[in-house]
């Protein structure tokens, strides 16, 4: 084995050498952009690796976390989304709740201002938060907003619908400038610590220091590259190569691949619910005891141990362990892997020769292609067959998300700071409620948690909405997998978020 | 003259054909670029708003007479992922893959055919047979494998280059250049393995016509034989074989673009596929369709060249 | 002359035979079953009783290299055939009778040529479903143009031939010529380029396989089993080489056949 390697090696060798001999081929001269860590530390920049490209720099029409974690850095709303969960204070310097819960007052901060200089004023955030309004579908959270208006000099109120102790969350949507129009795109302004600069599409996005930033001393850095990086081996390469500093989403194999004197590993939480989503209009997972069958079938604890190494945190409901307030963690054991529960309830389904069924799988993240493998396995012992298919992501959005054209399927799902935001999707008249999910009792709960004021009430109504999902077996959720970054020994300050963002204004060299 | 008017003619018709069949394809399979656009948040209502903004809702042949019309002015449209012209999206990358495939072509011409002429001479059995286990593991190995390997030889032990820190040729033209000797070594080494292995066959096959028989009896040595008649003739398929090689060249270079962070067509044109991005994916095929059917006009001149009897 | 043993022909056969057998007996016996899990044997490295290692999910990587092989074997041979037999066809015709026929079939040539694989994957995939059948479609397409060209150029080039305007002049049919002058001294540059092919066949699967188009999980292809071996390339490199390795033998079993008919006379 040795051998053959030793012998590519000696190839690759002989090739090379052959070919730089003539070129002169010297690395010093290949000195790009980012130059090397130490070059970075002088410039005080940093590079960030990402995997997914920059889909759009309209802040209210971002379609993937990889973009949100971006934007983050340069746009804010009247409040932003703290590391703990919650919101503070941004472009309002204050704000208070109405005691109905049908309005929120905020007062603007004084002298806040966008990147260029200009100040922020009242008709910006009017615009902002309407123009966010629109793009926001009648099945969304936001629906319930009614109208913002101007309210003395400096004060901004927004009035509900509906009585919402959540909407407060919904306010961190990005204020731009009035004079923004129809097409942002061209010309972004935002108020957040970093300020746009460049964007090359499938190459970089490169934000620098927003000397404008209302924050003392914030942010650190001069200068943030993020470098799309969509082939993760080629990332472990270059982080070990010293282009770049930060890189995320490694699991534990990858990260032990990683030079550990260069880099700390940093470990936190994805925060999705990755499980296998279930057709629930579709025989035989229209019945509940087939779907309790399959969860107890299958093994969450061999899928974390297999893919990430038993560094998930396993699920047993459409909630992230991260939102402790909420999160009910006594569905985590609802159901048990147990062989013998699983096909004594298969039998008493009907199917006590099992069945046969399809998981369509998105190829374009491998950790759910795999997690269905295991399942296909674990389903095997109690004679279920299952069998894979794979397909290219838009085709998934289109068949299984729009058409809800499929039995099962494996992904994960995500929310905002407001909890609700995670059961929206499993309302039976929601449109999209992808996994036709139809429980009245649910639809009732999830009304009653979303206006109630009192917040341990609230509490109680989003444990027992857990709780529902979880005996119902809606969906067969499986795990949050732990979060391995990789950072740059020289930085401190690398924080994690319950939502999709990396917030670089906290980063500094040491 | 006639026959080059003939040629663009040709070349023309084969442009429009193949810019139909990827409209066809694309109305075709599922999801579309609104879809994509739009994500999971989507409403219906939003889906077919976007939808008429970039003009989806239009039946596809008008579609593509709009687009037809202004193709023709080489205005491919705008991205719809990135919302940015195509030509301005295409301009640096089409500079950087065409380095890339050119410095990878260079390397196949100048090993591949004094490798393959010294494996055409061995004549004992071991030697055949080594030379053409060595070929084969050379061409067995996936350019993906190769790519790794080579990142990791050249760039973490050796410290040659490091790796995603490519310099626009803009900014530096040798410096790319130094850049992309490394991915080109990836694409290179199976196209010389196949090209020896080819060029191989094609002098051997040579060797046995009779002509070399009446030479050799008429006292020319080994190598006038080989120098003076073989390797011309041999050499002959050899050029319609290099046209082959030109194409996967260019096409080949995706997933090697991938592992060496170099901003290519190939990529791009992966990301676009994906994204139902078709403008883009309408102008990257029709540049890959221009590129092959040049190359292969050239490769029949080049054949006229060669061999005068051949009439195209 | 004393005729020479046929040593290619014979090694080529020998090996393949051996591949061929290992594939056969992967349909009815391998020595662990391929979908197997085991989470301590996850990433082990070869040893006695896995002689191979085992993968991401502790599976024995040779069991599912036997079963592997078969699936590469079949998806190889029949994509090079097609794309040989239709190829040839095609550039045959278009070669001999010339003239605008030859334009649009070259040109026609051209646009698949031209065209994406993976574009083309999806919207068979699309039409047809995804599977096995289909990759052998996608790829047969896409190696007619290659053969064609070469085919072509060999008719150019032959049929400027003495004995080829010879055979014309006595009379003898279109067929005839093409089957019995063309054909036998064209055949080695073809068998050439479909050796050659027959590499590319293997690693074109792999590619498809890889964006979720070819063999679906967790059904076992070389191809599918290296770009699976991928993400672990630095932390087990046994689970890349192996698969690795039976790429190049099953190759290269191919290949030597081709050099040994070649010497066929």
């Amino acid at each position: 084995m040795k051998k053959v390697i030793s012998i590519l090696v000696a190839l690759v060798t002989v090739a090379a050498l052959c070919a730089c001999s003539g070129g002169g081929n010297n690395p010093e001269t290949t000195g790009g952009e980012g130059g090397t860590n130490t070059d970075r530390k002088a410039s005080n920049s940093v590079v960030v690796g990402i995997s997914q490209d920059i889909d759009s720099l309209d802040p209210h029409n971002v379609t993937t976390a990889g973009t949100r974690e971006v934007l983050f850095n340069l746009y804010e709303g009247l409040v932003k989304a703290t590391s703990g969960g919650d919101v503070e204070p941004a472009v309002a310097s204050e704000y208070t709740i109405a005691e109905d819960f049908k309005s929120i007052l905020f007062t603007i901060r004084e002298g806040v201002k966008f990147w260029d200089g200009t100040e922020v004023t009242a008709d910006d955030i009017i615009f902002s938060v309407e123009r966010y309004a629109e793009t926001q579908g009648e099945g969304s959270a936001f629906s319930i907003f009614e109208s913002i208006e101007k309210e003395g000099e400096n004060q901004i109120r927004v009035n509900l619908s509906e009585p919402s102790s959540e909407f407060i969350y919904l306010m961190t949507c990005a204020i731009i400038p009035a004079s923004y129009g129809d097409d942002p795109q061209g010309a972004p302004q935002g108020t957040g610590p970093f300020a746009f600069d460049h964007f090359s599409p499938g190459e970089e996005f490169v934000v620098t220091k927003n000397a404008n930033y209302w924050k003392e001393n914030c942010p650190y850095l001069d200068r943030v590259t993020f470098k799309i990086v969509t082939d993760t081996e080629s990332a472990i390469l270059q982080l070990n190569a010293g282009t770049i500093d930060i890189f995320q989403y490694l699991t534990a194999d990858q990260a032990s691949t990683v030079d550990a004197n260069m880099f700390n590993i940093v470990v936190g939480s994805i925060n999705y619910v990755q499980g296998m989503f279930l057709n629930n209009n579709a025989a035989p997972f229209n019945n509940k005891l087939v779907r309790q069958a399959v969860y107890y079938a299958v093994d969450r604890q061999m899928i974390s141990d297999m893919l990430f190494e038993g560094t998930s945190h396993i699920i047993g409901t459409n909630m992230i362990p991260a939102a402790s307030t909420y999160y009910n963690a006594a569905t985590e054991t609802t159901y048990t892997h147990d062989v013998a529960k699983a096909k004594e309830l298969l039998k008493e389904a009907g199917y006590e020769n099992g069945f046969e069924f399809t998981i369509k799988v998105p190829n374009n993240y491998k950790p759910h292609e795999r997690t269905a493998e295991v399942i296909k396995e674990n389903l095997a012992e109690v004679g279920i067959t299952a069998n894979i298919k794979l397909i290219d992501f838009n085709e998934w959005l289109d068949v299984v998300y729009k058409n809800r054209d499929y039995e099962a399927t494996v992904v994960a799902v995500d929310g905002t700071l407001a909890p609700s935001s995670f059961f929206t999707k499993n309302v039976s008249d929601n449109v999209n409620n992808f996994t036709n999910y139809n429980n009245p009792e649910f639809d009732e709960l999830y009304v009653k948690a979303l206006s109630e004021t009192d917040k341990d009430k609230k509490i109680e109504y989003y444990m027992q909405l857990q709780q529902i999902l979880a005996d119902d077996a809606a969906s067969i959720y499986c795990q949050d997998p732990s979060n391995l970054v990789a950072v740059n020994s020289q930085l401190e300050g690398y924080v994690f978020f319950p939502i999709s963002a990396q917030d670089m204004s906290v980063i500094k060299y040491k | 003259m006639k026959y080059v008017l003939k040629k663009i003619l040709t070349l023309i018709i084969a442009l429009l054909l193949i810019s139909i069949v990827v409209f066809l394809a694309f109305s075709v399979i599922p999801g579309d670029a609104a879809i994509s656009k739009l994500g999971t948040e989507a409403t219906p209502e939003r889906i077919a708003e976007l939808r008429e903004m970039l003009g989806l809702d239009k039946p596809i042949l008008e579609r593509y007479f709009i687009w037809l019309g202004n193709a023709v002015q080489l205005d491919f449209g705008t991205s719809y992922q990135y919302n940015v012209s195509v030509n301005s999206l295409l301009g640096t990358r089409i500079i950087n893959s065409s380095i890339l495939s050119i410095i990878s072509f260079i390397m196949v011409i100048v090993f591949s055919i004094p490798i393959g002429i010294f494996s055409a001479k061995r004549r004992s059995v071991p030697g055949r047979t080594a030379m053409t286990t060595i070929t084969q593991i050379t061409m067995g190995v996936p350019s993906f494998f190769l790519g790794v390997l080579i990142t990791y030889l050249f760039s973490i032990i050796l410290k040659m280059f490091r790796l995603g820190d490519f310099v626009s040729p803009a900014d530096s033209f040798w410096g790319a250049c130094a850049y992309l000797v490394f991915p080109a070594i990836a694409i290179a080494l199976p196209k010389i393995a196949m090209t020896v292995k080819f060029l191989t066959t094609s002098i051997r096959a040579e060797l046995h016509k009779d002509y070399v028989r009446t030479a050799y009896a008429k006292g020319h040595t080994k190598n006038g034989v080989l120098y003076g008649h073989v390797l011309k003739n041999s050499l002959v398929p050899v050029i319609t074989f290099m046209g082959v090689i030109v194409a996967e060249i260019v096409a080949g270079s995706i997933i090697v673009e991938k592992v060496f962070s170099v901003p290519g067509v190939g990529t791009l044109l992966i990301t676009a596929i994906t994204n139902r991005d078709y403008p883009v994916v309408e102008a990257v095929v029709l540049l890959f369709a221009f590129l092959i059917i040049v190359i292969n006009f050239i490769v029949d001149m080049i054949y006229k060249i060669v061999d005068p009897r051949v009439k195209i | 002359m004393k005729k020479k043993r046929n040593y290619n022909l014979i090694i080529g056969c020998i090996i393949t035979g051996i591949v061929l057998l290992l594939a056969l007996v992967g349909l009815f016996w391998t020595p662990y079953p391929t979908t197997q899990m085991s989470l301590e044997l996850k990433l082990a490295p070869p040893s006695i009783a896995h002689i191979f290692g085992c993968d991401h999910f502790g599976r024995d990587v040779f069991s599912r290299v036997m079963q592997g092989m078969g699936t590469t074997f079949l998806v190889s041979i029949t994509t090079v055939s097609f794309g040989m037999i239709v190829g040839t066809i095609i550039g045959f015709l278009a070669g001999y009778i010339g003239g605008w026929f030859d334009e649009i079939i070259m040109r026609i040539n051209d646009v698949l040529n031209a065209f994406p694989s993976i574009l083309l994957a999806l919207v068979l995939v699309s039409f047809f479903g995804s599977g096995l059948l289909n990759v052998i479609v996608a790829l047969g397409i896409l190696f007619i143009p290659s053969f064609a060209r070469i085919a072509r150029s060999e008719m150019l080039r032959l049929k400027g031939l003495q004995f080829v305007q010879s055979a014309r002049l006595i009379g003898d049919s279109h067929g005839r010529i093409i089957f019995s002058q063309i054909l036998p001294n064209a055949y080695t540059t073809i068998l050439a380029s479909a050796a050659v092919g027959f590499n590319n066949a293997v690693l074109a699967e792999a590619g498809l396989s890889y964006m979720g188009l070819g063999v679906q999980p967790p059904d076992a292809s070389l191809g599918r089993m290296i770009s699976e071996a991928g993400s672990y390339l630095l932390k087990a490199p046994w689970y890349a080489i192996f698969p690795g390795v039976a790429i190049i033998v099953l190759v290269l079993g191919v290949a030597l056949i081709s050099e040994g008919v070649s010497k066929i006379d």
